[in-house]
C-alpha cells in the first residue's frame, strides 16, 4: 500500500495529519503524526459532510464551517429547501475561497449514501431525528467517517448497540452532542459527586422538559420538494401530515421516544457521569407517566421514574414539573445541582473546593464540543461524550420510558443489557425496521 | 396508568360511561369495545382508543398468558377483510409486543398480499422462536426486490444459522442490493460457516463497505463466542488485503484487542508506514496495546528518534502509564531540546513518583517559560503515594526559589496536612514565601489555622502581608461549620486592636454574619476612624439577609456621605429584591419611595428596580412617571421589571405597559412597551394534557348537578361537559356530547370549571349525537375571557359539514383582566339540525386571540313533539367543493344575504358542493386548496389590501387551477394590487363613471360560442349596469348590456384564463332583487360549473 492520500473508492484521509510522511525508514514515529497545533492550511481542513439541516443542524453547518479546522463540504436533508438554504449559507461563507478557485462549492443531497459516497468528506455530522441516527451513524463509520451526531443517540436500545459496535469495530472517532459534558461547571459537578465531597452518594435528581400533546391531523399529500420516503426511511409507514415531519416528530413514539429521551439523555448523562454506580450492575426501575389520552402526540408529556442501583443510589428521573431542570448530586454531607443556568451547592463553599491530584479527575475537553470533536479527529482518542457513554445514558432514559410504559417494576441488567426475567419488557428493545433499512 | 384508570378512560370513550357505571371492571369487555372502533380507525380520527389499546397492550406483555389474550384478539381482526389497512398498520406494530409462535400462520398470511408483505416480515422478525424463522426462510426463498431483502435482514438480525448456505449463495448472485444485504446478514450470524462464506467469495468494488462491515463483525462474533483464532484469522485477512487503508486499518485494531502478542510486531512495524493515516492508527494502538513488550519496544527506539518523534511517543508512553517507563523518560530531562523536556516533565505527571520532586522543584524554580510550566504542574499532579510528604518536607528550608515552588505546589495540591508548614512560613523573612504561603493557606488551610491567621493579621507590617492574611483568613472562615468560633476570636481582636487593622477584621465580620457580628459592624457606623466607618458601611451594605435592612434605610436617609447614602440605598434596595416575603419587598419597596427625596436618590431608586421581580416594583417606577426629571429613568424601570415579570405575572405587564404607552413619548420606549404588551398578550401556549387535571366523574356529576338547577321548564340536562378534563360524556342510544376539535388548557389559579377549557386558534368543535327526533334541545355553555379582555366568539350549529346555522352573533366573553366572572348562556338549536340524530356545535373566534370553551350540556325536551320534519333529501357525497368567498363588501352592497343567495343558486346543480367562507381579511386564503372553485363574492373597500402573502396564495390558487367567479363589485376586490387585472380580467377604475343608476336591462349574449352560454336567451333584471371596467388582459366577452346614460355596450360577462386557473366574470348581482332574474341565476350556475372543469350544464339524472 503506497502512501495517498485518497483512495480509490473515494475517502480522503488527509483530515489528521498536517503534511505528508517524509520519514519512511521503518521503526520510526514521524514527525507528521498527531498533526501540528493551530490553523491547517486550506487543502488541510478537515471535510465535514452534515446530514439533517433543520434547527439543530443549521446550527452545526454554522459552527463547522466558520472553524477554520474543517471545511463543510456537503449537506444533506430529505427537505430540498433545507438543504438549499444550508447550501447557500455554507457558500456564502466560503465566498472568498470560491473566487479564488480554493472551494468548489457546497454539495445538496436528498440520500445520505449521496453525501457518502463524496470522496471529501472526512466526517459527519448527523442532526436528524432520532429515529435515523444509528443508521446514519453505522452508515457514516462503515464508509470511514468520523461521526459527530445529535443526542438522544439512538431511538431503541437494539439500534444503541450497534452503534457502539459499529464505532469500536470501525475504529472511528464518535462524538455524541451531550455538549454538557464540554461546559466545567457540569464536570467539576460530577467530580465533586464522584471523589466524595458531598459524602456518600445517595440520591440524583433529574428534571427536564416535559413533552407536549398534538392535535388529531389527518393525512395530507406530500408537499413539493420533500422525498418522503427519504424522511421515514427504516420507520413504519404512515402516510404524511402536515405536522408531523418538523419539530414535532419530538412527541410521535414512531420517531422518538419524547423528551423524555430526546432531553432527558442531556441531564441523565450528567447524573451517570457523576454517580458511575447508575451504570454498573443493575438497576430496579419503576414510574408513571402521563401520555396524552388522544391526538397523535403518543409520547409521554410527564413522568417521574426512580432507578436504584443495588448500592443504594437512587436516580429519581422527571419531567420539570417535579423536580427543578437540570441534575442534582445529594450525599449525606451536601448536594450540588448544576444546569445550564448555573451551578449551586449546599455548602456554598463545595463550589470554591479544588480537586486534590488524586482525586478523579473527568476529562477536560477544550474548545467546546465541536473542538474537542476535531481535536480528536486529529489525535484519534476517545472525545468527551464518547458513544459508549451516549449508549449509557440514552438507554437509561428508553428503559425509564419502558418501565413507564408496561407499568411494573423492572430490573435492568448492565452486563446483559436485558431487563431481568421480564420477556414482555425486553420486546420493547428493538423495533424491526422497514426494507431495506437494517442494523 | 393504573389499570382502573385505564378502564375508566375506555368505557368514557366508547360512550358506555352511564351504563356500567354500577357493573365491575371487565378488562375483556373494553379490549373488544376498544377492537370495534379500531376495525374502522383511518389516519386523522380521534385516536383515544389506539391510546388505550397501546396502554392495554403494553400492560399485557406482563406475562405469556396476558400476551396471548391480547394478541389472540388482534390477529382475529388482523384476518378480517373488513379491517382497515391502517388498522391493520397498528395491529402489526402492537403484536411485535405480544405475538407469540401461535400467530406466526396468521402473520405469515400478509406475506401473500404485496400491500401487506413489508409489515408482516416485519411482524414475523420480532416473534421469538423458531415458527417465525420457519416463516422467515421460506420467505427468503419465495420473495423478490425489496422484500427479499427485508427477510435476509430479519434472518441477519436473528442471527440464523441455518440461512447461511441460501445467504451463501445469494453472496455470489448478481443481485448487488441482495448480496450486500446477505453480507451484512451473514456478519451478525457470525459463526464459522458464515466467516468461511464471506472468505471464499471476493467483494465486488461497489460493496467493499458492507463486506468489510461484515467481515469484521463476523470476527467480533467469533470472539465473542470464545474463538479467538479464528476471529484472528479474519482480522488479519482484514489487514492483509488489498483494500483501502480505512477499511484496513479495523482489522489491524480488532487483532490487537483479540490477540495482543501477534498484533505488537504489525504495529510496530505500521508506525513506519508510508502512509501517514496507518502512522496515527498505528500510534494509537501503542496506547492501547497491552504488556511490558510493547513498553519495551517503544523505549528502545526513544533514544534514536528527533525531537518531534520524542515529543510523540513520549505522549504515547504516558498514555500507556506503565510506571517502568519513568527513570528512562527522566532522562530526557537532560536534554536541550525544549519540547522533549516539556513532553517529558509531562509524562512524568502520570509516571513519576515522589523520588522526583527535589528535580521537578529545582527545574519549577530554575527557569521560566514552557518547561517552568510544565514542571509546576507535573509537581501539582504527580499522583503517587508519599508525594505530599516528600514535598512538606523538602518545603522546610533550602533555596527560597525552590521553596517557593514546593509551597505553591502544596497549594495546587490542595494539600491540608500542611497548614503548619505553611503558618511558620507566613512569617519567614522572604517575601516570596509568605506571599505563597498565604495564598497557599487561603487555598488549603484548615480550622487550625484561622487563629494564627489572626495573629499574623495584627501583626502584619507589610499591605501585602495584610492583604494576604485577610483573604486566608476569610477562606479558612468558610470552612469553619459554627458560628461562634468564627465569630469570637474577631470581636476579641476587634476590641483591643489598633486602626489600621480593623477595616479588615470587619470584612472578615461580614462574611461570617448573625447578630454577635452585625452589632459590631454597626458600631463602627459611628466611629472616628474614616478608614472603619467606610468599611463597616460598605460591609452593611453587603449584609447577607434582612437583619441588616433597618441600619441601611437609617443610613440611606441620613448619612452626611454621598458615597455612604449611596451604597446604603444600593444595598437596602438588594435585600429587597432578595426577600422571598412579597408583603416584606412591599414595604420595603414603599419606604425607599419615601425617602427618595432627591432626584439623585429616585434615579438611584429607579436604576435599581430593574432586578426587582415584581409587580410592586412596576407600581413604584409607575409613581415616578409624572415626575418629570425621572421619567425617563422610571420608564426604563417599568420596562425592565416588565421583562423579568413576563413569565409569572402577564397581566401586571400588561397593565404596566397600558400606563407606559399613556405616559410615555419617547420613541424606543414606546416601541419597547408595545413589544412587551404584544408578548403579555400572547395566547396561553397549548403545553399537552400536562397540567389538565384528570376526568373525575364525581367532580362532573356535581357540575351536570349544578347547571341542571338553571335548566329552563320542561328540559333536562341530557349531557354535560366540563371542558378540558372531559371530553366524552353521554350513553349508547342516549345524546351524547363529544370534542372533535379543540387542545386542553388550563388557566393556573382558578377554579377547575371554568379555568379549564377547549381552545384552538379558528373554532372548538363538538358533536351530539343519539338525539331524539321528536324532541327538541338546546345548547348551554361557559365562556370566560380569563387571561385578556379581546376575545369575540360566535355559536354556530349544522347538520353535516359546511358552514351551517349562527346560533349566536359575534359576543364579547366576559373579560378576566376586568374581573368579570364566566359566563353561561343557553341558546336553542333548531329541530331541523337535530331531526337527523345528530349535530356539530362550532364554537368560533371572531377576534384574538384563539376560542375558549369552559363547560358545554344539552338540554333536552321531556315533551315529544307531534310535528313531523321532512328533512331535505341527503346530497350526494363527494361533489366538486365550491367556495363562496365573501366577509366584506362596500355597505351598499348585502353579503350576508347575497352570498347565502349565491350557495342556494349553486347547490340546485347537484354536482357542487357549495359552503360559504367568510374572511374579510384573507386570513384564511390557505383553505383555498380545499375547493375547486372560489366564488368571490368580497370587495375590500376600506381597509388596506389583505397581506401580500394572503394575495399570493389567492393568486397560486388560480394559477394552480383553481376556478374563479368573480360577482359583482369583486372586481374591486383588491384595488392596489397590480396582478389583479391579469386575474380578474377587468377591473373596478374608480375615475371612470361608475354605473347607470340601479333600474332594468336586458342582458344580451354574444356571438362568441361558449360552452357556458350556449343556447342562453336574453334576459331583464334589474340590477346596476357597470360602466367602469378597465384593462387590457385579453378575455372572451359573452354577454353585454347597453348603457341608458350612454347608450353604449358594456361587458357584462367575460371569461378568461390565468395560469391554470379559469375565471368567470359577472358584473351582476347588487342585490337579492337582481337575485331574481332566472337567467342571472342559471349564468352564474353555469359560470361556476364551467370554471370548475365541468360540462356547465349538469346532465338530467
Amino acid at each position: 500500500m503506497t502512501s495517498r492520500l485518497k483512495t480509490s473508492t473515494g475517502v480522503s484521509r488527509r483530515g489528521f495529519l498536517a503534511g505528508a510522511a517524509a520519514l519512511a525508514a521503518p521503526y520510526v514515529v514521524p514527525a507528521s503524526a498527531l498533526g501540528a497545533n493551530g490553523r491547517a492550511p486550506a487543502n488541510d481542513r478537515i471535510g465535514v459532510g452534515a446530514i439533517g439541516v433543520g434547527g439543530r443542524g443549521s446550527g452545526h453547518v454554522g459552527a463547522f464551517s466558520s472553524n477554520s479546522q474543517t471545511q463543510v463540504v456537503a449537506v444533506c436533508d430529505p427537505f430540498e429547501k433545507k438543504r438549499e438554504a444550508a447550501k447557500k449559507r455554507v457558500e456564502a461563507r466560503y465566498a472568498a475561497e470560491i473566487d479564488a478557485g480554493t472551494y468548489k462549492g457546497c454539495g445538496a443531497y436528498a440520500d445520505f449514501r449521496d453525501l457518502l459516497a463524496r470522496d471529501d468528506v472526512d466526517a459527519v455530522v448527523i442532526a436528524s431525528p432520532e429515529f435515523w441516527h444509528a443508521l446514519h451513524t453505522v452508515w457514516s463509520v462503515k464508509t470511514g467517517r468520523d461521526v459527530y451526531c445529535e443526542k438522544a443517540m439512538t431511538l431503541t436500545h437494539y439500534e444503541g448497540t450497534a452503534v457502539v459496535q459499529a464505532v469500536r469495530r470501525h475504529g472511528r472517532i464518535f462524538q455524541l452532542g451531550t455538549q454538557q459534558r464540554s461546559s466545567s461547571n457540569f464536570r467539576f459537578a460530577c467530580e465533586l459527586a464522584r471523589n466524595g465531597y458531598l459524602g456518600t452518594l445517595k440520591r440524583v435528581q433529574v428534571g427536564v422538559p416535559g413533552g407536549r400533546g398534538l392535535a388529531n391531523v389527518p393525512p395530507s399529500p406530500v408537499p413539493p420538494g420533500l422525498d418522503y420516503e427519504m424522511w421515514l426511511g427504516p420507520a413504519p409507514y404512515s402516510p404524511y401530515n402536515n405536522v408531523k415531519c418538523s419539530y414535532n416528530w419530538y412527541f410521535m413514539y414512531d420517531y422518538c421516544i419524547g423528551w423524555i429521551g430526546s432531553w432527558g439523555v442531556h441531564h441523565i448523562d450528567i447524573a451517570q457521569w457523576g454517580a458511575p454506580s447508575l451504570v454498573d450492575s443493575t438497576l430496579d426501575i419503576e414510574g408513571t407517566a402521563n401520555i396524552p389520552a388522544d391526538g397523535i402526540g403518543t409520547a409521554s408529556t410527564a413522568w417521574d421514574v426512580n432507578l436504584t442501583a443495588p448500592q443504594g443510589v437512587v436516580l429519581n428521573f422527571t419531567h420539570n414539573g417535579k423536580n427543578p431542570q437540570g441534575c442534582r448530586f445529594i450525599g449525606d454531607k451536601g448536594w450540588v445541582h448544576v444546569n445550564r443556568g448555573g451551578i449551586k451547592a449546599d455548602p456554598p463553599s463545595l463550589l470554591k473546593l479544588r480537586l486534590k491530584p488524586d482525586d478523579e479527575h473527568l476529562y477536560v475537553s477544550r474548545g467546546g464540543h465541536h473542538g474537542n470533536f476535531i481535536e480528536c479527529i486529529r489525535t484519534r482518542r476517545d472525545p468527551v461524550a464518547p458513544v459508549e457513554a451516549g449508549h449509557r445514558a440514552t438507554v437509561l432514559t428508553i428503559i425509564s420510558d419502558i418501565a413507564t410504559r408496561v407499568g411494573r417494576k423492572l430490573t435492568w441488567d448492565w452486563k446483559t443489557e436485558r431487563f431481568v426475567d421480564d420477556d414482555g419488557a425486553n420486546r420493547f428493545l428493538r423495533r424491526p425496521m422497514r426494507s431495506p433499512w437494517t442494523l | 396508568m393504573k389499570p382502573l384508570l385505564q378502564l375508566t378512560l375506555a368505557v368514557a370513550l366508547l360512550g358506555l360511561a352511564a351504563a356500567r357505571a354500577a357493573e365491575p371492571p371487565d378488562d375483556a369487555k373494553a379490549l373488544d369495545d376498544a377492537l370495534a372502533v379500531l376495525k374502522t380507525y383511518e389516519h386523522g380520527q380521534p385516536r383515544k382508543t389506539l391510546t388505550f389499546l397501546e396502554s392495554a397492550v403494553a400492560h399485557a406483555t406482563k406475562d405469556a398468558a396476558s400476551r396471548r389474550r391480547v394478541a389472540d384478539r388482534m390477529v382475529a381482526l388482523l384476518a378480517d377483510a373488513k379491517t382497515t389497512h391502517t388498522a391493520k398498520v397498528f395491529i402489526c406494530k402492537q403484536l411485535l409486543l405480544v405475538a407469540s409462535e401461535a400467530h406466526v400462520p396468521a402473520v405469515a398470511k400478509l406475506l401473500d398480499d404485496p400491500k401487506t408483505a413489508e409489515m408482516g416480515r416485519r411482524t414475523l422478525e420480532g416473534i421469538p422462536g423458531d415458527a417465525s424463522l420457519q416463516a422467515l426462510r421460506t420467505a427468503l426463498a419465495r420473495l423478490k426486490g425489496a422484500q427479499r431483502i427485508g427477510a435476509i435482514n430479519s434472518l441477519g438480525i436473528r442471527r440464523d444459522a441455518a440461512s447461511v448456505p441460501p445467504l451463501a449463495t445469494l453472496l455470489r448472485g448478481s443481485d448487488q442490493a441482495a448480496a450486500a444485504a446477505a453480507a451484512e446478514a451473514l456478519g451478525k450470524i457470525g459463526t464459522t460457516a458464515a466467516a468461511t462464506a464471506l472468505a471464499a467469495t471476493e467483494p465486488p468494488k461497489a460493496l467493499l463497505a458492507a463486506w468489510n462491515d461484515a467481515e469484521l463483525r463476523c470476527a467480533a462474533n467469533l470472539a465473542d463466542a470464545g474463538n479467538a483464532a479464528a476471529a484472528a484469522a479474519l482480522y488479519q485477512r482484514v489487514w492483509t488485503s488489498r483494500r483501502p487503508v480505512w477499511c484496513r486499518l479495523a482489522g489491524l485494531s480488532g487483532l490487537a484487542r483479540v490477540d495482543a502478542a501477534k498484533a505488537t510486531p504489525l504495529v510496530l512495524q505500521a508506525l513506519g508506514d508510508e502512509d501517514p493515516a496507518v502512522q496515527a492508527a498505528a500510534l494509537r494502538l501503542t496506547e492501547e496495546v497491552p504488556g511490558a513488550e510493547m513498553t519495551r519496544s517503544l523505549l528502545a527506539r526513544l533514544a534514536g528518534l528527533d525531537a518531534p518523534g520524542q515529543v510523540r511517543l513520549l505522549g504515547v508512553l504516558a498514555e500507556r502509564g506503565d510506571r517502568s517507563a519513568a527513570a528512562p523518560v527522566a532522562k530526557l530531562l537532560d536534554g536541550k531540546d525544549e519540547q522533549v523536556r516539556v513532553a517529558a516533565l509531562n509524562a512524568l505527571a502520570t509516571l513519576g513518583d515522589a523520588s522526583m520532586v527535589p528535580r521537578l522543584a529545582a527545574i519549577a524554580a530554575g527557569q521560566g517559560g514552557a518547561v517552568q510550566a510544565a514542571a509546576r504542574n507535573t509537581l501539582g499532579a504527580l499522583s503517587a503515594t508519599g508525594t505530599d510528604e516528600r514535598i512538606i518536607s523538602a518545603a522546610a528550608a533550602g533555596e527560597p526559589s525552590v521553596r517557593v515552588e514546593l509551597i505553591r505546589a502544596l497549594e495546587a495540591r490542595r494539600c491540608a496536612a500542611a497548614t503548619p508548614l505553611l503558618l511558620k512560613a507566613a512569617a519567614d523573612p522572604d517575601d516570596g514565601i509568605r506571599a505563597a504561603a498565604f495564598s497557599a493557606l487561603a487555598a488549603t488551610g484548615n480550622a487550625a489555622a484561622y487563629k494564627p491567621l489572626i495573629g499574623l493579621l495584627l501583626a502584619a507590617k507589610a499591605p501585602a502581608d495584610a492583604r494576604g492574611a485577610e483573604r486566608a483568613l476569610i477562606a479558612v472562615g468558610t470552612r469553619i461549620a459554627s458560628l461562634d468560633p468564627r465569630v469570637d476570636p474577631l470581636l476579641a481582636a476587634l476590641k483591643t486592636a489598633p486602626a489600621p487593622p480593623r477595616p479588615a477584621l470587619l470584612r472578615a465580620l461580614g462574611s461570617c454574619g448573625g447578630p454577635k457580628a452585625l452589632d459590631a459592624v454597626r458600631a463602627q457606623i459611628a466611629s472616628d476612624d474614616k478608614p472603619s466607618q467606610d468599611a463597616a458601611v460598605r460591609v452593611l451594605a453587603g449584609w447577607s439577609d434582612l437583619a441588616a435592612a433597618p441600619d441601611l434605610l437609617t443610613l440611606a436617609r441620613t448619612s452626611k456621605s454621598t458615597v455612604h447614602r449611596v451604597l446604603a440605598l444600593r444595598g437596602y434596595l438588594r435585600l429587597a429584591g432578595e426577600t422571598t416575603d412579597r408583603a416584606q419587598r412591599l414595604r420595603m419597596l414603599e419606604s425607599v419611595r419615601q425617602i427618595a427625596t432627591t432626584v439623585e436618590a429616585r434615579k438611584m431608586l429607579l436604576a435599581s428596580l430593574a432586578d426587582v421581580a415584581d409587580p410592586a416594583a412596576l407600581d413604584v417606577a409607575a409613581a415616578f412617571l409624572d415626575d418629570q426629571p425621572v421619567h425617563a429613568e422610571a420608564a426604563l424601570a417599568m420596562l425592565g421589571v416588565g421583562k423579568t415579570l413576563l413569565g409569572s405575572d402577564r397581566k401586571a405587564v400588561q397593565k404596566a405597559m397600558k400606563t407606559l404607552l399613556e405616559k410615555s413619548k419617547d420613541k424606543t420606549v414606546v416601541k419597547q412597551a408595545e413589544a412587551l404588551l404584544a408578548e403579555a398578550l400572547k395566547p396561553p401556549r397549548p403545553r399537552g394534557a400536562g397540567n389538565v387535571p384528570a376526568y373525575d366523574k364525581k367532580r362532573s356529576d356535581e357540575m351536570k348537578a349544578d347547571v341542571a338547577k338553571r335548566a329552563p321548564k320542561g328540559y333536562t340536562v341530557a349531557a354535560y361537559l366540563n371542558c378540558g378534563p372531559d371530553s366524552v360524556a353521554g350513553a349508547k342510544g342516549k345524546p351524547t356530547l363529544k370534542l372533535i376539535e379543540g387542545g386542553a388548557y388550563s388557566w393556573s389559579g382558578s377554579d377547575v370549571r371554568y379555568a379549564t377549557i377547549f381552545f384552538t386558534t379558528s373554532q372548538v368543535l363538538f358533536e351530539a349525537t343519539g338525539l331524539n327526533p321528536r324532541k327538541t334541545y338546546q345548547l348551554g355553555f361557559s365562556w370566560w375571557d380569563c387571561d385578556h379582555d379581546t376575545r369575540v366568539q360566535s355559536v354556530w350549529a349544522s347538520a353535516g359539514r359546511g358552514r351551517g346555522t349562527k346560533l349566536l352573533g359575534p359576543t364579547k366573553l366576559p373579560s378576566g383582566p376586568k374581573n368579570q366572572k364566566a359566563e353561561e348562556k343557553v341558546v336553542p338549536l333548531p329541530r331541523q339540525l337535530t331531526v337527523t340524530g345528530s349535530v356539530r356545535l362550532m364554537f368560533r373566534n371572531e377576534a384574538t386571540p384563539n376560542v375558549v370553551v369552559s363547560e358545554v350540556w344539552l338540554l333536552e325536551s321531556d315533551a315529544e313533539s307531534e310535528v313531523k320534519i321532512t328533512m331535505p333529501e341527503p346530497r350526494p357525497k363527494g361533489g366538486t367543493p365550491v367556495v363562496v368567498l365573501t366577509g366584506i363588501e362596500y355597505p351598499g352592497h348585502p353579503w350576508r344575504q347575497t352570498a347565502p343567495a349565491l350557495a342556494d343558486l349553486l347547490v340546485k346543480d347537484p354536482r357542487l358542493d357549495v359552503e360559504i367562507l367568510e374572511d374579510a381579511t384573507l386570513a384564511q386564503a390557505a383553505k383555498l386548496r380545499n375547493y375547486k372553485v372560489c366564488v368571490l363574492n368580497y370587495m375590500n373597500w376600506k381597509k388596506p389590501d389583505p397581506p401580500a402573502e394572503a394575495l399570493a396564495t389567492f393568486q397560486k390558487f388560480v394559477a394552480d387551477g383553481g376556478g374563479l367567479v368573480m360577482v359583482h363589485f369583486a372586481c374591486g376586490a383588491f384595488q392596489k394590487w397590480p396582478e389583479f387585472v391579469k386575474i380578474a380580467g377587468r377591473v373596478w377604475n374608480p375615475k371612470l363613471r361608475g354605473h347607470d343608476p340601479r333600474g332594468t336591462f336586458t342582458v344580451n349574449f354574444t356571438d362568441i360560442p361558449h360552452p357556458t352560454t350556449q343556447g342562453m336567451k336574453p334576459f331583464e333584471t334589474t340590477d346596476e349596469l357597470y360602466t367602469c371596467l378597465d384593462g387590457t388582459t385579453p378575455i372572451q366577452i359573452l354577454a353585454t348590456a347597453t348603457s341608458k346614460v350612454d347608450k353604449k355596450l358594456y361587458p357584462m360577462v367575460f371569461v378568461l384564463t390565468y395560469g391554470k386557473g379559469r375565471v368567470f366574470h359577472c358584473v351582476l348581482g347588487h342585490d337579492l332583487r337582481a337575485f331574481e332574474a332566472d337567467g342571472m341565476r342559471e349564468l352564474y350556475r353555469r359560470g361556476t360549473a364551467w370554471a370548475a372543469g365541468l360540462p356547465p350544464v349538469a346532465p338530467a339524472r
